[in-house]
């Protein structure tokens, strides 16, 4: 008979293990879920901060013509690596600042597309942003039907390609405060 | 080797009387010999048998005690042990039975807690698409697909530049790469646009 009980005390108590693992497991994990639960308050604190957001758009025409870089663009380590290095040229066309909000801001290019921006989210940090962008041929097909990106102000992302007067657009949007 | 097989019938008093005079008869001195070393044999075994009976006689008794048979616990003696067979199988089950039953129970609660403990992956939500990661300088992105997702990047790299974290080429080829301006990165969509003149203007 006591071998019998042997036989049942251990594996119940090998099997309490994981429960007891578990149970320390949770006893952490409560801090990190009370970060997901979206409260519609809390949305609404981010309102503000909305507000001062925008996206800074410059619109760059990259050309072999020989005539450098625009200094208008500012500093743009980039466009001296490749592929940007392909071309020699790049001309500052436009520099529009698009307010960031839920709904979408659009800015017609050069080529005749139009840019699409929206804010998708504020992350829990307050600092990373997720925002959406979009470039639409009016009366015709979706350029870029969809990019989302998530960056922080200051930080940049370029999409180009498109082309243009014998070279190419590039568009530098930036979040920007 | 019939010859030794008859002569170990006749130690064992199997032959029948005929059989035994005529072997009798028959036998030369190297059968005797053979004789006489069975019974030096037999002599071995029966002076060793209650030493081996005592030896097992407590194997029983903890096979008995173990399976809950009380009513057979009272066959100790050493008749009950040997005709039972040889105990070397029985202490073997009851040696066994517990290891095995351990190991048993440590292989599931080991597959318990890692099951356990093993961080669990978030569960898609569609159509949500994955993060982005460029922890190279260039990653390519097939245009096939209608919307590309990478790899969540570091910590470290989510500070040092934006982060693409879906992509819908549409029809056209494209790809994403990651161009280093000074000690950071700017993450770069191009697309492969068809040339002006091969496409319609706006009105």
């Amino acid at each position: 008979m006591r071998a019998r009980c042997w036989f049942l005390l251990v594996p119940a108590l090998l099997l309490a293990l994981p429960a007891v693992a578990e149970g320390n497991k949770g006893g952490k994990a409560p801090p990190a879920r009370t970060e997901k639960p979206k409260d519609p308050k809390a949305k609404d604190e981010k309102r503000p901060a909305e507000v001062e957001l925008a996206t800074e758009v410059m619109v760059l025409h990259a050309t072999n013509s020989g005539k450098g870089i625009d200094s208008a663009i500012g500093k743009m380590p980039e466009l001296k690596k490749p592929p940007f290095s392909s071309y020699d040229s790049y001309a500052l066309l436009s520099k529009t600042r698009l307010p960031l909000s839920k709904d979408d801001k659009t800015m017609t290019l050069p080529n005749g597309r139009v840019l699409k921006t929206k804010l998708l989210e504020v992350m829990p940090d307050k600092d990373h942003l997720r925002i959406s962008a979009s470039i639409n041929q009016p009366k015709g097909k979706t350029f870029l039907p969809l990019l989302e990106v998530k960056a922080k102000v200051g930080q940049a992302f370029i999409v180009a390609g498109q082309s243009y007067k014998g070279g190419i657009l590039v568009l530098v949007i930036r979040v920007v405060k | 080797m019939s010859r030794h097989r008859d002569l170990m019938r006749a130690y064992d008093g199997e032959l029948t009387p005929e059989e035994a005079a005529e072997l009798e008869r028959s036998l030369s001195d190297e059968d005797r010999r053979v004789l006489a070393g069975l019974e030096q044999v037999g002599d071995v075994v029966r002076a060793c048998e209650p030493e081996a009976v005592a030896r097992f006689a407590g194997v029983a008794d903890q096979v008995m005690a173990a399976l809950g048979e009380s009513d057979v616990a009272d066959s100790s003696g050493p008749e009950v042990v040997v005709d039972r067979g040889p105990a070397r199988p029985v202490r073997k089950r009851a040696t066994s039975m517990p290891v095995v039953v351990a190991g048993l129970s440590l292989a599931i609660a080991a597959a318990v807690a890692l099951w356990v403990t093993t961080p669990k992956a978030p569960a898609p939500s569609a159509p949500a698409p994955l993060g982005a990661s460029f922890t190279s300088p260039t990653v390519p992105v097939s245009p096939s697909a209608p919307t590309e997702s990478l790899l969540e990047p570091p910590d470290e790299d989510a500070d040092l530049a934006a982060t693409i974290e879906a992509v819908d080429f549409g029809n056209q080829p494209g790809s994403i790469f990651m161009v280093p301006a000074g000690d950071e990165s700017t993450p770069v969509v191009w697309l492969e646009d068809e040339p002006a003149g091969a496409r319609m203007e706006p009105l």
